[in-house]
């Protein structure tokens, strides 16, 4: 038999009279903070790679850039985030000299991360789009470049935002690990506040509901961004 | 698209620089690092104007100051001596920064007897204690006694199954598949007494407050500071070991060297407060 009271008065200790929901806050900020750019960073840098894979190889440059591209998502997507993150915290750091917040680090290297994963996202978007669009727009007289970002990368990232959304969930859940280098996220928020009274079962059930009601908004927001992008199609 | 595009790299690079003018701005707030969860973390966290940094062990913390990444290292005394021991260029800065703590081992709330047993053995052995102490204090460490996972006691039938978090010497450390430390041989030293083999179990120091009660896991001793708000969920005994928590910083670091009370220290750390 649980008892209620009891959870109630150790909800209330932990989390009012300790202060505990000021940690909370600041976590939750941080959590955000992380995925949101760290997606941002993802996209952008998921798209040019994604664009590298699908151009046609016909000069020297071009094969290099596809090459490095394969390197990276190779790198990023075959070692884990933590193992990314501590590289980059204990070795990286210190050899080249980086003297920023962890905040920011933990951001660069999880939208580097996220975008070996978007970049094969986008790659898969931009084939669905028939080959011709772009035989078109090349016919027309527009650059490679242009008829990429004009004509196709927009009809891609349509058919895509459902998978994008997919992604930015992976990476809010993700984003616990970046307590490993000091960031003080979410987990970490409710972790001190465990320690602090040696009882973890309340922090970690309300840890648990927080991230659910997270998901579910962002959840809310990719239907709205799809269906406000969906009003040009034909009602069947 | 191409605006549209322009317009998220602007906003990425407003932001990230905003963020950057802030965290790498001149007058940097001083940053302490200590082990997550631990006092020395919570009074980090309650001193104003500087920034508490959580690291997964005391070790990580020193490894992250000698990068620049932060300041000072709060930790417990005789964590800090083995630290200054082991890693050069660092020292301790001997001024106790909290009262005195007193670490206790928590007991499955079931087994009260074992509480009233484990209490005995500490008055009883108490000498014993003392020198197992004293020898990892004083890094004899000709001396340590290896306590391997499983220790048979002659005569024993039942198991005392312990958890513990083997990264924190000289408490409870590992070399090779052996554990050692105080801890460790004080937990040998409690199996003989109670005519119980002794099962030793390591484990994240997170879980291992939680695991007591689980899985037959009848004790943690795992260095546990006793305090007064986690003495409402867990069953501690007595005190077995006095500690203080002290900072530990860079030997080029002058600033803490004059430092005679905790009053000076506080002066120099929450300058910015």
């Amino acid at each position: 038999m649980i008892d209620w009271a009891k959870l109630w008065n150790s909800f209330t200790f932990q989390f009012i009279d300790k202060g505990g929901y000021k940690e909370v806050l600041r976590g939750l900020g941080a959590t955000v903070q992380i995925a949101v750019f760290g997606l941002i960073i993802g996209i952008i840098v998921g798209m040019f790679i994604a664009i590298i894979k699908v151009m046609p190889k016909y000069n020297f440059f071009a094969k290099i850039l596809d090459k490095f591209a394969v390197v990276y998502v190779a790198i990023f997507r075959g070692t884990p985030m933590v193992v990314q993150l501590l590289v980059g915290h204990y070795f990286l750091r210190p050899l080249i000299g980086w003297t920023c917040d962890p905040l920011i680090e933990a951001i660069v290297i999880f939208g580097l991360n996220s975008g070996a994963y978007v970049s094969e996202i986008m790659r898969g978007g931009i084939q669905s789009i028939d080959v011709g669009q772009l035989e078109a727009g090349r016919a027309v007289g527009l650059t490679f470049w242009t008829a990429m970002f004009r004509i196709v990368i927009p009809q891609a990232i349509k058919n895509i935002i459902p998978t994008l959304g997919n992604e930015f969930i992976t990476l809010v859940k993700e984003t616990s690990v970046a307590s490993f280098v000091t960031v003080l996220d979410l987990y970490r928020a409710f972790e001190q506040i465990g320690y602090a009274s040696y009882s973890f079962l309340i922090p970690y059930l309300v840890l648990a509901l927080i991230y659910i009601v997270l998901i579910v908004i962002i959840t809310i927001g990719v239907k709205l961004i799809e269906r406000r992008l969906k009003k040009n199609e034909r009602k069947n | 698209m191409k605006k549209f595009l322009t317009a998220i790299l602007a906003a990425v690079l407003c932001v990230c620089g905003c963020f950057g003018l802030t965290a790498c701005s001149d007058t940097p707030t001083v940053k302490i690092g200590a082990q997550t969860g631990t006092t020395g973390y919570m009074f980090a966290s309650y001193l104003k104007g500087t920034e508490a940094k959580a690291y997964q062990s005391p070790t990580l913390a020193v490894t992250d100051m000698q990068n620049g990444v932060i300041d000072y290292v709060v930790t417990d005394k005789a964590v800090a001596q083995n630290l200054v021991d082991k890693i050069e260029g660092i020292k301790m800065i001997d001024v106790a920064l909290t009262g005195e703590e007193f670490f206790g081992m928590a007991v499955d709330s079931t087994q009260t007897e074992l509480l009233a047993q484990v209490n005995a053995f500490f008055v009883e052995k108490a000498a014993e204690i003392n020198a197992i102490q004293t020898k990892y204090l004083t890094g004899d460490e000709a001396n340590y006694v290896a306590v391997p996972k499983n220790v048979e006691v002659t005569g024993a039938t039942e198991t005392l199954k312990i958890a513990t978090n083997a990264e924190y010497a000289p408490f409870e450390f590992k070399q090779g598949e052996d554990f050692y430390g105080i801890d460790m041989e004080v937990a040998k030293l409690l199996a003989e007494y109670l005519g119980m083999n002794l099962e030793i179990v390591d484990m994240a120091f997170s879980a291992v407050v939680t695991s007591v009660g689980t899985d037959g896991i009848d004790m943690a001793i795992a260095a546990l500071t006793i305090t007064n708000d986690r003495e409402e969920n867990i069953n501690f005994t007595d005190a077995y070991y006095t500690n203080s928590q002290v900072i530990v910083c860079l030997e080029e670091n002058e600033a803490l060297d004059d430092a005679g009370v905790l009053m000076d220290i506080l002066a120099v750390l929450c300058a910015n407060g």
